[in-house]
């Protein structure tokens, strides 16, 4: 290891260093796994790059070397996206945390583009436009230092996927989402620009509305030249909110190439994102139905957004009869005689600055909409009694991992399906016990999106579940949806009907489609450095 | 009947943000905190829509209607608007620039205007006006007491459950031995609800929420209540603050051992424990409480205030028979410094007939005069008698300074005298000094010579503020504070003697009582009466005491937090050390905890010291993996060492502690059991 000291990067850069690293065993013990804690992988030493530069000067080094790479941001996956299975060098993003930092490696002026300041928040830095709502910032930080860094701005980026830990990097790498994604969509929506360094260590710089594939080629401008990559045929296109598989279609954007693809095809350095103002008043309501039925037809109705004086909400969000008797010890107030909760939360204007409550005229369209869906009974808080409702919220999955940690641990879904097919789903998730296991499910109703969790009990039931699942699985993708709407793949693997273990992409995209991804890949990382394993694992092809 | 339910809009002491302290100013950023509903309030409420809608039921004609009240800025028609939105029929919001930097008594009076004023315009009859018992930002529990006396109606204190039978309503209350029954004959009448009635709900119907939004509410200002300036907000009030600053003291430093990082901290435990022994042995005081201790600053002006220094006594086991508190006792010692430093005497006011051997414990605790309230009284908790009999004698006697013991009795009978006496009163004071204090009263300077300077804990502890009393009403009210036990040191007066007076007291018939407050009333014809039911014979009495032993009264306390790791590691590692201590050394050892251990069910609320919890004083505080917020160190920082042991290094407490020992407390208990057993 000791000559790579005196490794310098030709052409970006000039001759930027490599970056602090450790080879000390207890540091890189702490990267080796995910929050799945499903898998765990060996590596012989973690780099803490500080820029664009360092990560650049890593991957030369790596190719000459002949070591993988694999990306961590906060380990907040349950993928196991980050677990360096092939073995090799670790590149932590957790120091990419100063945009001044980043603009100095590059000799650019630290000064900020025209429009923006430089706000500093804690050790971190990043660039606003308090004008215009934009933000460009590096990766390292996590979304709750962007949030409270954001909150003396009355901004909010939108993206919430819960898990406020999380580093933009690895929500840019997922393509994340969360509640409040019905109303704001996934991150690619929010996302203008990026810097990227492919795995060969050439650094771009993309704007969105500037590089689109035309004919089935992307064309990509680097600091080192020109690189043309051409896009496989025949790759399925996605509508529905999904999160398996790379983005490719003729006519995208270069940007979107960069989002949601489990960090195969390079290192995002620094996110340009638009921000929105904070919502100022939120009426949270939860709604308990008689039947499913009552309550689909309430979300469809939702969804469509065609009941006058009904905005959209910001989010919608669907426990079953079975979740609510997970938690009806710690909220006796749920209706003995609930079939399903709705829960959805929207925003109202004040009529007068120190009232509270949106006025009786905007609460009547909803009211009536109540009604008309025989919903039992509604809890509705505004303001700081939310707090209770927010615990209502996290009081599921909690019970869940409670409940699972005393057995044999949880298998949970990540599906979703086009709308018109929603109903066929979730009858098959309503029925899905049958197979012998205890579920609950609940989630992104908005969005199609319900995650079902079997309980097991024991390892047979285990193998029930794993079965059971594989069979929704292929539902979903027979509907026309997707395995994964936001969790990812990962290095996920699961049993086919033979028995055999097979990448879980390939249920979705078959053995055709992991191929494509494959070969796509190689087309920007020909010796296949970085992140491999994630979507098609390696030896695959 | 008709219900009025007081709402106040504080601060939210439990989620102060980090930003809210200015550091380098030592001063709260107001602005920063969080407002809300006083939490107690929402139980009032939620008692007062019980009764409400109970009643309704009851269907005696007309339905009674449920208005809240609240004194406060224009922001707080946001919580008015939530009482609507969880079910009152109106709310009554009184602001106005005139109301600020109101006292407990300015506030109360403000109060009261406006339930005049409520039953003259007719908005309500014969009211039962519901309250929290206090509220988390002053936690004096003074204003609805010193309305229920301006207002001369009834007070129901503590209320803890609530029956209706028939049309008869009875109130289950708190007293200082388990609970007893009030039932309410006639309102008007005035409750205060403790945290054992059921909470709101955390959410409403959207039709209430539309209803609440489109609601129409009263807003009186001064004018509208037709209140004199002078007898509203910081004109109207008694006491003044003199500042507020950090609760962080100084830290142990002097004589602090840390044991922990290279070295095995349980190596250390032989010399720690050899040093706390001797400390008990060789009568070592607690020297940490200089600072806020009673006593007097120099000063060579006259004292502004005449007469004796006065205790308000409280006995153990009746109101009327058994020994004085171990409280009383410290507060005698904390009178008899003050009125040493004002060249004056000490006088014990103590109900009931005073036995040979109680007056010499009293003269010991530095009382040079005992006075014997005898009466004939109730034998039910009923404030009000309590207080009419101890203002009568006040009148009488006009010490200068009253000091009563901030029990559950103490904390109504004293602003039920503060209130007919027009006096200041300061609550749960920390400290108790006399100094001149230079006021500004209509621009011009005065000096008001060797006043009291009461220190007390705001704001759940966050901050501190020292509190002046001047002249009220009639230039003869004394300078009151109550104080809770554990605060203050008994003084041993060997060989003292102290003369005995009896005070015997006439109860009034009806119409000789007037408050003589400008703003009284005609005399309301409310009644409450003790009920006929035995309480505490029922399933629901409540456990008062500490389970075994009385913390005020122990030498060590071994106190546990959520560190100790489980309610099973209490019984087999905090106990056998009490015991350990208790045969090693000799000495009394009781079992404390924090209030998250509390929380988390390891041992009753008795045993929980700190803010919302006891004050304890011992020699030998030892806590076992308490983490040790300003909360908890409020009820124990006085001790005179303190030991910790905890494995978190970030733990407040450690640095706040003589003696740290950084292991975790299965490691290290059962060494320290094993070194006592060896005679350590």
């Amino acid at each position: 290891m000791s000559n790579l000291k005196h490794v310098r990067s030709p052409g970006y850069g000039g001759d930027s260093p490599l970056p602090p690293s450790t080879d000390d065993p207890e540091k890189i013990r702490s990267y080796l796994s995910d929050e799945s804690s499903a898998m765990s992988g060996s590596a012989e030493r973690v780099f803490y790059p500080q820029h664009a530069g360092h990560i650049s000067t890593v991957l030369r080094a790596a190719a000459r070397e002949e070591k993988k790479v694999t990306v961590s941001a906060a380990g907040t996956s349950i993928t196991g996206a980050r677990v360096p299975l092939a073995g090799g060098w670790i590149l932590s993003i957790e120091r990419l945390r100063r945009i001044d930092l980043e603009e100095n490696a590059e000799d650019i002026t630290p000064s900020p583009p025209a429009g923006f300041v430089l706000v500093r928040y804690r050790d971190t830095s990043f660039f606003l436009n308090p004008e215009t709502r934009q933000a460009i910032a590096p990766v390292g930080i996590t979304l709750s230092e962007f949030k409270e860094a954001l909150a003396p701005y009355n901004l909010v980026y939108p993206p919430d996927p819960t898990e406020m830990t999380a580093m933009l990097g690895g929500t840019i790498a997922t393509n994340a989402s969360g509640a409040r994604s019905f109303h704001y969509e996934p991150t690619r929506r929010w996302v203008r620009g990026l810097r990227v360094v492919l795995p060969t260590g050439e650094l771009v710089n993309i704007r969105r509305n500037e590089c689109r594939a035309r004919n089935g080629m992307f064309s990509i401008e680097t600091d080192a030249g020109t690189t043309a990559v051409s896009l496989p045929r025949g790759y399925p296109v996605f509508r529905s909110k999904n999160a398996a598989g790379l983005f490719l279609a003729d006519g995208m954007d270069l940007v979107d190439l960069f989002i949601g693809n489990e960090g195969l095809l390079g290192v995002v350095t620094t996110v340009h994102v638009d921000l929105v103002e904070v919502p100022r008043d939120v009426l949270t309501c939860v709604a308990f139905f008689r039947s499913i039925d009552d309550g689909l037809a309430f979300v469809d109705v939702l969804r469509h957004g065609d009941v006058d004086g009904v905005s959209k909400p910001l989010s919608l969000e669907y426990f079953d009869r079975r979740a609510l008797a997970f938690i009806r010890e710690a909220f006796p107030e749920i209706p003995p005689d609930a079939a399903g909760a709705v829960l959805f939360e929207f925003e109202y204007s004040r009529v007068v600055q120190h009232n509270p409550y949106p006025a009786g005229t905007v609460l009547a369209p909803w009211i009536a909409l109540l009604e008309a869906h025989r919903a039992i009974s509604t809890w509705n808080v505004t303001g700081r009694d939310i707090s209770r409702v927010r615990e209502f919220r996290h009081a599921l999955p909690e019970a869940v991992n409670t409940y699972v940690r005393a057995r044999v641990g949880k298998l949970g879904t990540d599906m979703a399906v086009p709308a018109r097919h929603f109903r066929a789903m979730v009858e098959a998730y309503d029925e899905a016990d049958t197979c012998g296991v205890k579920t609950v499910f609940f989630g992104h109703i908005g969005d199609c999106h319900l995650h079902l969790n079997f309980l097991p009990e024991n390892r047979d039931e285990l193998a029930l579940a794993r079965k059971k699942y594989l069979e929704l699985a292929r539902l979903a993708v027979r509907l026309g949806g997707t395995i994964s709407a936001e969790h990812g793949v990962g290095k996920k693997t699961i049993e086919d009907e033979e028995g055999n273990t097979i990448p879980y992409l390939e249920v979705m995209l078959g053995a055709d489609g992991l191929r494509a991804i494959h070969a796509f890949k190689k087309s920007l990382d020909p010796r296949f450095i970085l992140n491999p394993g994630n979507m098609v694992p390696e030896g695959y092809c | 009947m008709d219900l009025i339910v007081l709402v106040k809009y504080v601060a939210d002491v439990d989620n102060i943000p980090e930003d809210a302290w200015d550091t380098e100013r030592g001063t709260l950023r107001r602005n920063r905190l969080q407002m809300v509903a006083n939490p107690l309030d929402d139980r009032a409420l939620q008692l007062g829509l019980a009764i409400r809608d109970k009643v309704a039921a009851e269907a005696r004609g007309t339905t009674g209607r449920l208005i809240v009240l609240s004194m406060g800025p224009p922001q707080a028609e946001e919580i008015c608007r939530r009482a609507i939105a969880h079910g009152a029929d109106g709310a009554v919001l009184l602001s106005d620039g005139a109301f600020s930097g109101a006292d407990t008594i300015a506030t109360a009076r403000t109060i009261a205007g406006a339930v005049r004023k409520m039953v003259a315009q007719g908005m309500v009859q014969d009211p039962l006006v519901l309250a929290g018992m206090q509220s988390p930002d002053g936690d004096t529990a003074q204003v609805p007491v010193q309305v229920a006396a301006l207002l001369q109606f009834p007070l129901i204190p503590y209320v803890a459950e609530w029956r209706m039978e028939g049309h008869v309503l009875s109130f289950e209350t708190l007293q200082p031995r388990g609970r007893s029954e009030l039932t309410l004959q006639s309102p008007p009448a005035l409750a205060t609800v403790t945290k054992y009635i059921r909470d709101l709900p955390f959410f409403t119907s959207l039709v209430r929420m539309g209803v609440a939004a489109d609601a129409i509410l009263t807003k009186w200002n001064r004018d509208d209540l037709g209140l004199q300036e002078a007898n509203v907000g910081l004109a109207g009030s008694y006491t003044r603050v003199v500042q507020i600053f950090s609760p962080e003291k100084r830290g142990r430093a002097a004589y602090r051992l840390d044991f922990g990082g290279e070295q095995d901290p349980l190596e250390a435990l032989p010399v720690v424990l050899g040093a706390l022994r001797d400390f008990l042995h060789t009568g070592g005081e607690s020297d940490a409480n200089t600072a806020e201790d009673s006593g007097a600053t120099s000063s060579g002006s006259s004292s502004y205030y005449k007469g004796e220094c006065a205790v308000l006594c409280e006995r153990e086991t009746s109101f009327e028979t058994g020994p004085v508190s171990a409280g009383s006792r410290e507060l005698l010692g904390a009178a008899r410094g003050l009125a040493e430093s004002l060249g004056t005497t000490t006088t014990a006011i103590i109900p009931g007939v005073v036995l040979s051997e109680e007056l010499e414990e009293l003269a010991r605790s530095g009382a040079e005069c005992v006075v014997s309230i005898q009466a004939e009284f109730t034998n039910a908790f009923l404030p009000e008698e309590q207080a009419n009999a101890v203002t009568a004698l006040v009148r009488e006697r006009n010490p200068q300074i009253l000091l009563v013991p901030a029990t559950l009795t103490g904390r109504v009978v004293a602003p039920l005298v503060a209130a007919e006496l027009g006096a200041g009163l300061t609550a749960d004071c920390t400290g108790l000094q006399v100094a001149d204090f230079v006021g500004r009263v209509g621009g011009k300077e005065t000096v008001y010579g060797k006043v009291l300077h009461q220190t007390r804990p705001a704001l759940g502890g966050n901050v501190m503020a020292t509190i002046v009393s001047l002249r009220g009403r009639d230039n003869r009210s004394p300078q009151m504070a109550t104080a809770r036990s554990g605060v203050f040191t008994p003084v041993m007066c060997q060989d003292a003697v102290a003369t005995l007076e009896t005070f015997v007291y006439q109860k009034p018939s009806c119409d000789d009582v007037d408050t003589g407050d400008e703003n009284a009333i005609d005399r309301s014809r409310g009644r409450v009466v003790p009920s006929q039911r035995d309480v505490n014979a029922g399933p629901v009495l409540i456990q008062s005491q500490p389970e075994k032993t009385n913390l005020d009264e122990c030498d060590v306390i071994v106190s546990v937090g959520l560190g100790i790791g489980s309610r099973e590691n209490v019984e087999r590692l905090a106990r056998p050390l009490v015991r350990a201590l208790e045969k090693a050394w000799g000495v009394t050892v009781g079992l404390g905890c924090s209030r998250a251990a509390m929380e988390a069910g390891y041992l009753p609320y008795a045993a929980q010291v700190g803010q919302t919890g006891r004050t304890v004083k011992p020699r030998v505080y030892i806590a076992l993996g308490i983490s040790g917020a300003v909360q908890h160190r409020v009820g124990m920082e006085n001790a005179g060492r303190i030991l910790s042991i905890n494995s978190d290094d970030e733990a407040p407490l450690l640095s706040h502690s003589d003696y740290v020992i950084r292991a975790s407390c299965q490691d290290a208990v059962p060494v320290l059991i094993k070194l006592l057993d060896e005679g350590a």
